[in-house]
């Protein structure tokens, strides 16, 4: 959805030019979901009033309400999936309904950075399928809508007690070596899997990982340090048992201050990962970088 | 040159210059994060990717219909499992 008619610049357009669009997430307005009652009854609400006038109702979904909040249309998502299909939708409740075309309702902005408390470290991560092309493995470009052609990202917080674990108390002199605690390197590791309809890291299982530190110098009290490692996880392409895993070697550096042991500068790839199972083995790649 | 390379390298400038092991570290250290920085770049979403980004979204349904009242707007609502905003869905 997101990557085909959701950045469709037709879709775009009609959206930000006669609608207000909101998307929610499921998970959110289930019993024990984050959204406040109002919302899951509003929720509720529309899919009932949409089952009483005979239209489709589903948790993926697109719905049309009128401004008056009433329901009008509703969707799929396989065809909402499909821009013809729903700029056709868009294109005649909008007529219906008379409205002209404006300005966005909303500006448009990327989604903001989480924030994270004093001490914390906040990470992005992207995955994404890689491909060969001319001998290299490169991302994958395509207007297929399937998982290929998603970068998905996620936003990790490394707390105090995550960094106590990562760098050693012994201290960082040049040469020195050692394991990341495995519940640190976990709390990375858990993330990386290419994009898949499972997104539940509680559903991963690290089979065997890794994580090697090493200073590499230390100047003006920072050091530089190399992370190498290596994990074995599996990892399910729907939210069921596949047998599905993923296999990967990592490599990456940090900045840290040699007296408060804190990150300045974090960041870790893939130096070669594979999602196997079915017979088959995708390419692809995990990047972190931590938010300076 | 991958990781192998790499350590190899950096075991070779650590055996041939011990005295001024922070020195050639350095070095070493230098071009690995260069390799590492290019991977990134190359990783991250692209604009491509970002157009949805270019919608202008309401924070939830009832901002969405406060909204629609107000300006007469219909609602577009799109339900999903997983987060859209990141991708995982």
């Amino acid at each position: 959805m997101r990557a085909v008619s959701l950045s469709n610049p037709k879709v775009i357009t009609a959206l930000n030019q006669f609608y207000v669009p909101v998307y929610l997430t499921n998970e959110d307005y289930r019993d024990g979901g984050s959204a406040p009652a109002e919302e899951k009854a509003e929720l509720l609400r529309i899919h009932r009033e949409a089952s009483a006038k005979s239209l489709s109702v589903g948790t993926v979904h697109a719905f049309i309400l009128a401004p008056d909040g009433s329901v009008r249309d509703s969707m799929h998502t396989v065809q909402v999936a499909k821009p013809d299909q729903l700029l056709a939708m868009l294109d005649r409740n909008a007529r219906a309904l008379n409205v002209s075309a404006g300005q966005p309702i909303i500006a448009p902005k990327p989604p903001a950075i989480p924030s994270c408390a004093p001490g914390e470290v906040q990470l992005h991560l992207t995955s994404r399928y890689l491909e060969r092309r001319a001998g290299s493995l490169v991302p994958v470009v395509s207007d297929s809508g399937d998982w290929s052609s998603l970068a998905s990202e996620d936003w990790i917080t490394l707390t105090t007690g995550d960094l106590n674990l990562m760098i050693p108390k012994s201290g960082l002199a040049v040469g020195k070596t050692w394991q990341v605690d495995p519940a640190a390197s976990a709390r990375l590791f858990l993330h990386f899997y290419p994009p898949t309809e499972n997104w539940d890291i509680e559903k991963n299982r690290i089979r065997e990982s890794e994580l090697t530190g090493r200073a590499e110098s230390v100047e003006r009290g920072i050091a530089k340090v190399l992370f190498s490692g290596r994990l074995k996880m599996d990892h399910w392409f729907y939210h069921k048992p596949d047998g599905r895993f993923v296999e990967a070697d990592v490599a990456g550096y940090a900045d840290v201050d040699v007296k408060t042991r804190r990150l300045i500068r974090f960041r870790l790839i893939t130096e070669s990962a594979d999602y196997k199972g079915d017979n088959r083995s995708m390419p692809f790649g995990v990047a972190i970088r931590s938010i300076d | 040159m991958n990781r192998i390379a790499l350590f190899a390298l950096g075991a070779f400038l650590a055996a041939e210059t011990l005295s001024a092991a922070t020195t050639s570290a350095t070095v070493f250290g230098e071009y690995d994060r260069a390799l590492v920085d290019r991977k990134i770049m190359d990783w991250q979403p692209s604009a491509r990717e970002r157009r949805w980004e270019q919608i202008g979204w309401a924070k939830d349904i009832r901002d969405a219909k406060r909204l629609a009242k107000a300006s007469g707007r219909p609602v577009f609502l799109f339900t999903h499992d997983g987060r859209l905003n990141v991708g995982r869905c």
